[in-house]
């Protein structure tokens, strides 16, 4: 469970550091399952690379919880699964929505993107009442040590309550291949091999350019609350129309 | 991009903004008061500390001399603090000087989980409306060992109480997210008073002197009583008069009369 602390900070930055959220053994097994994942995949995925912002974005995998029991065991980890309750909040309890894994290599990086500004329901962050109701809550863990350099996740601590767009958003830092190095107010997020970054997703956010030989291994489990749940029978997609397919497949993006 | 910091932060610091000069200046003022024991008045000047601390601060400071006057409406951030606190005018409820001794630390205070409406922060349909934007204007360089003012970026939006205020510690330096503003003489920190606050304690010898203004919505007051005084007044431009007195008092005639006031002010 959070405490007090963690709570306050959560609320004033949006986003917390679980250290040594996963043991050294953990660690290993996920990194040894990740390298025979990767190693089977034959190369990037060319969709992928063309996605908007993913461009330089590096190596991912999707449904990693599909993956076998390392991943499975992530699900629910009592290093973050009740601050996840906690902050989804009151009685949408939280449902797993997307988990992979993402290898970050030399030049590559995630562009700015998010922020409250946009006043998106997906992604929210909301207080009410004693309670927190969040729209997504994010797990990212750091599979190895993250220096300054090394492409790491950033963020605008305190832009889960924006109510201005950052000034950088049309520029370079959110264009294909941008990063959030020339980014105004945006924090490295250095941790060490096994800590857990827990942020909500509408925090303004993306990585640093990877400037350092090697590559920055992580993991990225996104929950939110269970209204999002409804998948419907492949006999009934196949009848409709795209606009109304698009209308019944909620848990699509 | 300030604006969304200051929206994001809830301060801003104002880089070299008053020249030297100007600030050597208001130091001369500053050293003809000094010398004050606490509960003096020295004419509308007056320290309303009671004594126990050597730390005090010149109230109404404004009275002082004209190189304070000037910076009433200062152009490096009258703009600025016309834009934040919203359409409602403006007024300059309190304006002082304050002096910190060695030792000395301001505690922690504020903080928008009060959701306190005179000091808050708020922002609705593209315009701030905030309760009280102060103006820390530092008279001789502030570094960290200086007790700098410290502030927790971003609780001016906070739901939570921090728990330091629960657990009692008041100390600036030991609360969790609170970092110092190092300012050198002639830099100013805007900040939201919902903004919680303090600064670090005083580990230097030379007095620390930084100067406070208070801006809000017209119908702002000055929580001591203090009134500007009609010598104050007389000697003002119409815009800096506006920004001390917003509404000059409406009374009857007599009254007026004898308060010394003209009755044609009365609006």
């Amino acid at each position: 469970m959070s405490n007090e602390m963690e709570d306050y900070l959560f609320d004033l930055n949006g986003y917390v550091i679980l250290k040594q959220a996963l043991s050294e053994g953990q660690v290993d097994e996920l990194n040894r399952d990740l390298d025979r994942l990767f190693a089977e995949q034959p190369a990037p995925d060319p969709d992928q690379t063309k996605r908007k912002g993913y461009e330089a974005f590096g190596r991912s995998i999707g449904n990693l919880v599909e993956c076998g029991p390392t991943f499975e065991a992530l699900i629910d980890h009592p290093s973050w699964v009740d601050h996840i309750r906690r902050y989804i909040g009151g009685e949408d309890r939280p449902i797993l929505e997307g988990s992979s894994a993402i290898f970050r290599g030399e030049g590559e990086a995630s562009r700015l993107h998010s922020g409250a500004h946009k006043r998106r329901m997906y992604t929210q962050f909301r207080y009410h009442n004693g309670q927190f109701r969040c729209g997504e809550v994010n797990i990212m863990i750091a599979l190895n040590d993250w220096h300054s350099g090394d492409g790491v996740t950033m963020v605008v601590p305190g832009s889960h309550k924006s109510n201005i767009i950052h000034p950088r958003f049309g520029t370079e830092a959110n264009g294909p291949g941008g990063s959030l190095d020339v980014v105004e107010g945006a924090v490295e997020v250095l941790m060490d091999s096994g800590d857990a970054l827990l942020f909500v997703d509408c925090l303004a956010h993306g990585s640093g350019k990877r400037l350092n030989p090697g590559v920055r291994r992580s993991i990225l489990y996104r929950y939110g609350p269970r209204w999002q749940t409804y998948t419907p029978p492949s006999e009934l997609m196949n009848r409709l129309t795209p606009e109304r397919q698009a209308l019944m497949n909620v848990s699509k993006r | 991009m300030e604006d969304y910091l200051f929206d994001l932060n809830g301060f801003l610091i104002l880089k070299d903004v008053v020249s030297q000069g100007h600030i050597a200046e208001l130091n001369a003022i500053v050293d003809r008061y000094q010398d004050m024991k606490p509960q003096e008045w020295r004419g509308r000047i007056h320290v309303r500390e009671k004594g126990g601390r050597e730390s005090f601060n010149l109230r109404n400071i404004c009275e002082a001399g004209e190189p304070f006057e000037r910076l009433i409406d200062h152009p490096a951030w009258i703009e600025q603090v016309r834009s934040y606190v919203g359409g409602d005018g403006l007024c300059l409820g309190q304006h002082w000087v304050m002096l910190r001794e060695k030792g000395d630390g301001g505690g922690l205070h504020s903080g928008a989980h009060k959701r306190r409406i005179r000091t808050q922060f708020r922002y609705h349909n593209g315009f701030f409306r905030c309760g009280q934007i102060n103006i820390l204007l530092a008279l001789r360089d502030m570094d960290v060992e200086d007790g700098p003012t410290m502030v927790i970026p971003g609780s001016h939006k906070s739901n939570i109480i921090h728990p330091a205020f629960n657990e009692g510690i008041r100390r600036m330096d030991l609360v969790e997210g609170a970092i110092p503003a190092p300012l050198k003489a002639g830099d100013a920190l805007l900040f939201v008073d919902a903004l919680a606050h303090g600064s670090g304690p005083k580990k230097t010898t030379e007095t620390r002197r930084i100067m406070v203004f208070r801006y809000g919505p017209r119908w702002n007051t000055n929580p001591y009583g203090y009134e500007p005084s009609s010598e104050l007044l007389s000697r003002l431009t119409p815009e800096r008069r506006k920004i001390i007195q917003p509404k000059p008092p409406n009374l009857p005639p007599e009254e007026m009369t004898a308060r010394g006031l003209p009755v044609a002010a009365a609006g």
